[in-house]
């Protein structure tokens, strides 16, 4: 599927928004983490900011903005009507915890209590989010929890790395610093996981595909209409090179798992925070690109051009023949 | 009632012929325009109707296959529940699945949604197009009756495609399928498709071995 | 060059147009491709909008192809012409220097230059036609100018098909007759992708699949109709006619032939005198009304007629001296050579496949016939109660007709069918009308020098069948015509040889011309060999700076490659701009079931700067006084439309180029005075007519009594006789003998010449090795190097039409992973592809669809950068390949002169015997490129979207 800037930008800032949110809602709610009122109001600020960019990329998703009134319509079913609306209603609540930080008696313990709601509600609209990802049986990568979970640990992945980057030059608190290393842990398996899943998604749509034709595997010959990936056909991209993709699966570990460990043990500071940032958000970036762009769709094997790579077509060794 | 169409994996030659009748109603019908980027030069184009050749098998025995593929109008179209605005339906009257560009915002979920590939997104109008089993036709009652079936299947040379209503037990489509084991593409993803395909039926020789070995006289 | 604004249906950007007040709907004629389906237009606003079939269509009955429905892209091409074009003035020829001049300059000037050929010599004038649909027209225009240097496309495309089947049973496949898959059972295809008849062709196979019949296509490649068969019999190309010749033996060992068909209709039982040495020899024994003698069965000598098919088949016979063998039994004596066996070691296929295929069809043909209960009776008299069908049809094209032993490859498919007893009966091969003719048909080419003299037309038909070397257009042993049809080397050149005009022209071989005026032919690209030469060759100029070829006229609707060599072109209007007629005067569109034409009607009016090239023609012909034109110095026709409703074969024969509608009432058929409105009858009739021959006349036609007498009296043929099937075809030995120097009458004196005559003019069928293989480095190119044609484009002209181009835009080259394998080569590989004409590069595809001794690729996509108004960085241009460039045009000539690679029967070029080695190529891209030129409309190259619609309905 092409990756497009809107989707990623998206899902990537929900993700950030949220995971930024409920981090703050953790260190406020248990004390033990010892992080600043005002810290944590800075990163609700930045996770507002974040939310509000990754909703206004979703505008530029539509390509219609005279039907967005009609986007809720099908709530029942839609798990994009339903994250319009949840991504909605946790940008509003988002809103109140900075106007309840601001105007409100701060011992009513208000803030806390829509802090943890706001947070709850990030947790909620990412979870949306994913599924309406995950719930797609067409889309063999990512029809799986995997997706969910991989989109949450990525939220709260960022978000941490973006809420140590914002405290790294003044505390040095443990906690927080474990939790980034542990998600980032949690992550690289989870991606391991992902990886798997589409391979597995790769090779299996050419198993069923029901033509009645014997002897599968099979080779497609067509030229000229089967060209991908077609402009009009956003859902058909052209299959990464394997050694391209190894690369890239590399890259993804080393920057969302390696480098963060390696900063958070060895480079405390300002320095150590905003490389752990910059690591992860490009990590974690780059694992989402791949999470579209690298996607088999069960109709890519209808229109994929023979890859000019050896015949799928499987044969026990060589057989020689005849030339005259 | 569900309409569909049926194509005879006997008789499609991989012409075409249904490929480009389709963008040609509908390039001037009521759904169209059915866009080509840089007409001239590298072209990229939508259809709503692709035929696939493809082939299997080792030489000597190798098959091809030719296989024209738009909308199947599935029973359970995936593609209708995932639509935020409800652009996408399916008609309750005739099981046709439609897209309204009025009211579609053109996300493209329902192009993942759909497992068969078949939905094209206008770029320029910002709306997700498709196959409308010619609609505008078959509804159209200032047409004479026999332009009034979807331009591929009467378009097609070896008359492979058959247009009908699948729940009508009696029906053409019906009896299609029933007797020549018609089926349809990637039923493991639960869409159901309307449209079916009917396999290859190989008609063999009556000539035994033993009968060519003593032509031949050769021991068999 | 020129730019024009009418013909788009809108620029850049979306432009939705109103519905039209008044939707209009006219019926014409497709000419998406030469199989001239009836077709239903949608105009809306002047626009053309929708293409659909005519359903009562004898053609396609409602159907149209992927082309056909484009046909509405091609109408809005970017490469229309829409001026006349006149070659900058000391810029070179073939840069694409071409300005628009005005009507008058460009005809004033070209018909200077034709008057001045005129009034010295008319034969330096070649006019040459390509996918022409106009030839009757074409043919007498050229008739009547004077030069013989006139023919349309046969010689490069399939006259091999064409002259083996006229020679054999006065019909053939293609236009002139059929397989009957309606009432077929067993059914063999050879060598065909698509053909003319395309949608006929697949609505025939329909039938077939519909009834359960069986399926069997010989051919190395499987693709198209291919994938639908019942078994695929991959065969090495050019051999086919071992595999004929084995299934024949197989038949005859199992007395698997209809020996009564043999002896009635054909003459098979015909006494070949056998007198090796003699002027006689291979000769039948004539009577005295000239009816071949056969031995009866009481072992008398009696004409055929009066033998009333009695005659052996079998013996040895003599009398008064002489020794005679009928002609099967000659045929019978050589099938003994052709086992299975042997020919296994030629076809690559498998000897059980052969035996098993051959049994097969003998056995559904002799035990399964098909009775139809329509009473009919033979030119013997004898009524026969049913007519008794042998299920089993055959259809072949240019896997056969493509090869330099083409012509007897397809005469030994004709000699099978006789054998078989399936010629007209119901399930068999169909003539379509006006065939069966005599065969071969009585037509002689003008052959003396006296026919072409200044300021006179030639009074016989310009292309013929020559019945004996009498018959040549040779003086002594040089040819008389350009293209050196109907020379010693090409004597059955029935379609004339256009593939060998430019070489000649350039060589001034017989002698230079003056003006080469191609209509409808893109030689500088996909229709020549050795591409590149001949481009060279075009704009060669002699040591006066002079060219060498002085004028090149072209009559082109579309910015070709070839419009780039031309000094004057004539812009033509699309299909859908113009009158036309498809006539039975031309190539037939009639069905086994009766005959048929139609005509094409303006359904939109052309750009104002742009004439249909047929009336071109007829105002050149007029300014030239062309005798069958003028009428005392006053123009018998201002337009083709004239020419179509009032020309007559000759004054008063009630025949023209349209057979419906006819007489001043337009009630008369076939025959009847010229009708002024007769196209306005066929307008009102969707634009064709079609009329069904009486049950009882339409099978075994060649020999049906009533056909004959109400064929004859419709003017198809000129007698009623009856026409005798040439299982042995007599003409043939008359040049053998002309090579063995035993002809009385002309004779070749080169002996390279008469040994060429002594071996390909067997009289009866027999197998040789495409000439290619003689060449002395043939084993060095081990694989054989084909292009099959793609059913979405026809030739050149799918690639400036928007929607088809997107079906097929590049084209890479096919070869069988195992051929891959052992060459380690790999998928998706630049290759190059060398053969002893040069190299050119490739892509691989692996396909174990192909036979591992091909290699194949589609036909004509491959572009120059820049031509037919496409962006020069078109995919059809950086992508694609062109093979021609790389396919020989000559053969090593054993006397002094060029001998084109050629069959040495019928002239028809060798396309598929190009023979190539293939190896890595360090290059990643098309090689040999042409020079890019600017498109005709830049605007139109560059365009970013072509969006429309005609209505804002329910989708809005
Ligand atoms: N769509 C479309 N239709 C066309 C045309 C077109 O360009 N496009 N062109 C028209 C013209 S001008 C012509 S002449 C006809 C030609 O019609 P076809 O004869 O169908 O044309 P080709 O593509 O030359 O097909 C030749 C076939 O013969 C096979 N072949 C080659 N060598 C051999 C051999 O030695 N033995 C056997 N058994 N098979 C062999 C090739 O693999 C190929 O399948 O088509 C006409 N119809
Ligand atoms: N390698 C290879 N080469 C081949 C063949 C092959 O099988 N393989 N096949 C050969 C055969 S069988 C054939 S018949 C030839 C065909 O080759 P050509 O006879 O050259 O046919 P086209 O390429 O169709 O070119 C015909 C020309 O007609 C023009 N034209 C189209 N419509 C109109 C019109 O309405 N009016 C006028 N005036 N002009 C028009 C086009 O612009 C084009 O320039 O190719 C031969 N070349
Ligand atoms: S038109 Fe008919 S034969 Fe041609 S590709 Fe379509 S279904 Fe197949
Ligand atoms: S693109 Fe249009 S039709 Fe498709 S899901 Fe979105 S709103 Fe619905
Ligand atoms: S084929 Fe695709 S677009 Fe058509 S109904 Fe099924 S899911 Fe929807
Ligand atoms: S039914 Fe109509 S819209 Fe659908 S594929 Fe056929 S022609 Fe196209
Ligand atoms: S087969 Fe040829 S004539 Fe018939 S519709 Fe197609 S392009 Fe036109
Ligand atoms: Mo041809």
């Amino acid at each position: 599927m092409r990756p497009t800037w809107p989707l990623l930008a998206l899902t990537l800032l929900q993700g950030l928004s949220a995971g930024m949110l409920c981090l703050a809602a953790v260190a406020l709610l248990a004390p033990a983490m010892d992080i600043p009122r005002t810290t944590l109001f800075v990163w609700q600020g930045a996770a507002w900011v974040a939310g509000a960019l990754g909703g206004m990329a979703s505008f530029f998703h539509m390509h219609r903005l005279a039907a967005a009134r009609y986007v809720l319509r099908r709530l029942g079913s839609s798990w994009l009507s339903r994250e319009a609306l949840s991504t909605a209603v946790y940008m509003i609540v988002a809103s109140f915890v900075l106007l309840v930080h601001l105007f409100w008696p701060r011992d009513l313990g208000a803030w806390d209590a829509v802090s943890g709601l706001a947070a709850v509600l990030g947790l909620a609209a990412v979870y949306i989010t994913a599924m309406l990802y995950a719930t797609i049986p067409a889309m063999r990568s990512w029809h799986s929890p995997v997706t969910v979970l991989v989109f949450v640990c990525a939220g709260l992945l960022s978000g941490g790395a973006a809420d140590y980057a914002l405290v790294a030059g003044r505390s040095s608190d443990l906690a927080l610093r474990a939790a980034v290393m542990g998600l980032a842990a949690v992550f690289g398996i989870l991606f391991s996981f992902q990886a798997r899943l589409f391979r597995q998604a790769a090779g299996g749509v050419l198993s069923a595909t029901g033509t009645g034709l014997s002897g599968r595997p099979y080779r497609l010959q067509d030229s000229g209409t089967s060209r991908r990936p077609y402009r009009t056909q956003t859902q058909i991209w052209p299959e990464l090179p394997a050694r391209l993709r190894r690369w890239l699966y590399a890259l993804v570990f080393g920057l969302a798992v390696a480098i963060p460990w390696a900063a958070a043990i060895w480079l405390p500071g300002w320095a150590g925070g905003i490389l752990l940032l910059a690591s992860v958000g490009l990590g974690v970036s780059l694992s989402r690109w791949l999470f579209f762009g690298d996607a088999t769709h069960s109709s890519r094997v209808w229109f994929a051009d023979q890859p000019k790579t050896p015949s799928p077509v499987r044969r026990e060794g060589k057989r020689t023949y005849k030339m005259q | 009632m569900q309409l569909t169409i049926i194509t005879d994996l006997n008789k499609c030659v991989g012409c075409k012929s249904c490929q480009v009748s389709c963008k040609e109603h509908n390039t001037s019908g009521d759904f169209g325009p059915v866009p080509d980027h840089h007409p001239y030069r590298e072209v990229d184009g939508m259809w709503w109707n692709r035929v696939i050749s493809m082939e299997a098998g080792e030489y000597p025995n190798v098959g091809v296959m030719y296989l024209p593929k738009a909308c199947m109008h599935c029973y359970d179209a995936p593609c209708v529940p995932v639509c935020p605005t409800g652009a996408s339906y399916k008609r309750e009257d005739n099981g046709v699945v439609l897209v309204d560009y009025d009211t579609c915002i053109g996300c493209q979920l329902c192009m993942w949604a759909c497992p068969y590939g078949v939905r094209e997104f206008d770029e320029e109008q910002g709306v997700v197009k498709k196959c409308t089993m010619c609609i505008d036709r078959i509804e159209d009652e200032t047409l004479p009756a026999n332009d009034r079936q979807p331009a591929c299947v009467q378009s097609c040379p070896t008359h492979a495609r058959t247009f009908g209503d699948l729940d009508d037990p009696d029906s053409v489509v019906s009896h299609l399928v029933a007797e020549r084991q018609g089926f349809t593409l990637l039923p493991e993803l639960g869409a159901r498709p309307a449209v079916h395909y009917l396999p290859r039926r190989q008609v063999t020789g009556m000539v035994g071995e033993d009968e060519i070995s003593r032509v031949l006289g050769e021991d068999c | 060059m020129a730019l024009t604004k009418d013909a788009e249906p809108s620029g850049q950007g979306r432009q939705a147009l109103k519905l039209a007040e008044g939707t209009r709907k006219v019926h014409t004629t497709c000419y998406m491709c030469a199989c001239r389906c009836g077709i239903e237009v949608t105009v809306e606003d002047e626009k053309i909008r929708f293409i659909s079939g005519i359903a009562e269509s004898p053609v396609n009955k409602g159907v149209w192809c992927a082309k056909g429905g484009a046909g509405i892209m091609t109408q809005y091409s970017p490469a229309r012409l829409t001026t006349p074009l006149m070659r900058v003035p000391g810029s070179e020829r073939g840069q694409g220097t071409l300005v628009p001049v005005d009507w008058e300059t460009a005809l004033n000037t070209v018909a200077g230059w034709l008057q001045d050929i005129r009034q010295t010599d008319p034969a330096k004038l070649a006019y040459f036609t390509g996918r022409d649909q106009m030839q009757a027209f074409n043919g007498y225009w050229a008739r009547q100018f004077g030069t013989p240097n006139w023919a349309a496309h046969g010689g490069f495309c399939s006259v091999n098909m064409a002259a083996a089947g006229m020679y054999s049973v006065g019909g053939s496949f293609w236009e002139f007759g059929w397989p009957d898959l309606e009432e077929a059972r067993w059914f063999m295809m050879l060598g065909v992708a698509e053909d003319h008849p395309s949608n006929p062709l697949k609505l025939a196979i329909s039938r077939l699949k519909d009834r359960g019949g069986r399926f069997v296509v010989v051919n190395p490649v499987r693709s198209g109709y291919g994938a639908l068969a019942d078994e695929w019999v991959p065969i090495h190309p050019g051999t086919d006619g071992a595999l004929l010749m084995a299934m024949m033996h197989v038949l005859h060992q199992e007395g698997l032939y209809d020996r009564e068909f043999l002896s009635r209709y054909t003459n098979a039982a015909g006494l070949v005198e056998v007198a090796p040495g003699q002027p006689s020899d291979g000769l039948f024994w004539r009577s005295s009304g000239q009816d071949v003698m056969v031995a009866d069965e009481r072992g008398d000598f009696v004409p055929m007629m009066e033998a009333s098919g009695r005659g052996r088949l079998e013996g040895d016979y003599r009398h008064e001296g002489r020794a005679y063998r009928p002609a099967f039994q000659l045929l019978s004596d050589r099938l003994a050579a052709c086992t299975p066996a042997w020919a296994e070691g030629i076809t690559h296929v498998p000897r059980r496949t052969i035996v098993r295929l051959a049994l097969e069809m003998g056995t559904t043909a002799m035990k399964h016939p098909v009775v139809l209960p329509t009473p009919w009776t033979d030119f013997y008299g004898q009524e026969h109660p049913q007519t008794v069908g042998r299920p089993v049809a055959f259809h072949a094209m240019r896997g056969l007709a493509a090869h330099t032993n083409g012509f007897q490859t397809i005469r030994a498919l004709f000699d099978l069918m006789m054998m078989l007893g399936t010629i007209d009966g119901p399930g068999g091969f169909r003539y379509k009308s006006p065939y069966p003719k005599e065969a071969p048909p009585p037509v002689t080419p003008a052959s003396r020098p006296e026919d072409y003299q200044p300021m006179q037309a030639v009074a016989k038909p310009l292309l013929g069948y020559p019945r004996s070397p009498d018959d040549l257009l040779v003086q002594g042993d040089e040819p008389m015509r350009i293209d050196e049809a109907y020379s010693w080397k090409y004597p059955l050149a029935a379609h004339g040889l256009i593939q060998n005009v430019v070489r000649n022209a350039f060589d001034k071989r017989p002698y230079g011309i003056d003006t080469l005026m191609v209509y409808m032919s893109n030689i500088a690209w996909n229709s020549s060999w050795n591409t590149l030469e001949t481009r060279d060759m075009l704009r060669a100029k002699d040591d006066q700076g002079e060219y060498r070829i002085p004028h090149v006229v072209v009559l082109d609707a579309f910015d070709s490659e070839t419009v780039a060599f031309a000094d004057i072109v004539f812009p033509d209007t699309t299909y859908l701009e113009r009158w036309d007629a498809a006539s039975l005067q031309d190539r037939p569109i009639s069905e086994p079931d009766g005959p048929a034409d139609s005509i094409r009607q303006p359904v939109v009016a052309p750009p104002s700067g742009v004439r249909p090239a047929a009336d071109t023609l007829i105002e050149l012909a007029n300014r030239l006084r062309l005798p069958g034109f003028v009428d005392q110095d006053r123009p018998r026709y201002r337009t083709y439309a004239d020419f179509i409703q009032l020309w007559e074969t000759s004054p008063g024969s009630g025949v023209g180029l349209l057979a419906g509608y006819r007489g001043s009432q337009g009630t008369d058929t076939l025959v009847g005075a010229p009708n002024p409105r007769q196209l306005e009858a066929y307008a009102r009739h969707k634009a064709f007519w079609f009329e069904e021959i009486a049950p009882e006349r339409k099978y075994y036609r060649m020999a049906n009594r009533q056909y004959l007498d109400w064929a004859h009296g419709v003017k198809f043929i000129p007698t009623a006789d009856p026409i005798i099937l040439q299982f042995y075809s007599e003409p043939l030995q008359t040049f053998r003998l002309a090579g063995q120097g035993l002809w009385p009458g002309k004779k070749p004196r080169h002996p390279a010449l008469r040994k060429r005559l002594a071996t390909y003019f067997d009289p009866l069928p027999f197998w040789h090795p495409p000439l290619e293989e003689k060449e002395e480095t043939a084993g060095s190119y081990p694989l054989i190097l084909l292009t099959q044609r793609p059913m979405t484009h026809y030739h050149s002209w799918g690639s400036h039409n928007a929607w088809l181009r997107q079906l097929l835009l590049e084209n890479p080259l096919f070869i069988n992973p195992q051929a891959a394998q052992a060459l380690d080569l790999c998928d998706g590989q630049w290759v190059w592809m060398e053969s002893r004409q040069g190299r050119m590069t490739a892509t691989l595809r692996f396909s174990d669809a192909v036979e591992p001794g091909t290699v194949w690729t589609w036909n004509a996509i491959a572009k120059a950068p820049g031509a037919w108004g496409l962006h020069p960085d078109a995919p059809e241009s950086q992508n694609a390949i062109l093979v021609n460039h790389i396919v020989p045009d000559t053969l090593t000539s054993d006397d002094d002169t060029v001998t084109f690679n050629n069959d040495p029967v019928t002239g028809q070029a060798g396309w598929y015997d190009a023979k190539v080695r293939l190896y890595p190529s360090e290059l990643h891209e098309v090689w040999p490129k042409v020079e890019a030129r600017a498109p005709v409309r830049a605007d139109m190259a560059e365009w970013k979207s072509l969006r429309y619609s005609t209505r804002k309905g329910a989708g809005h």
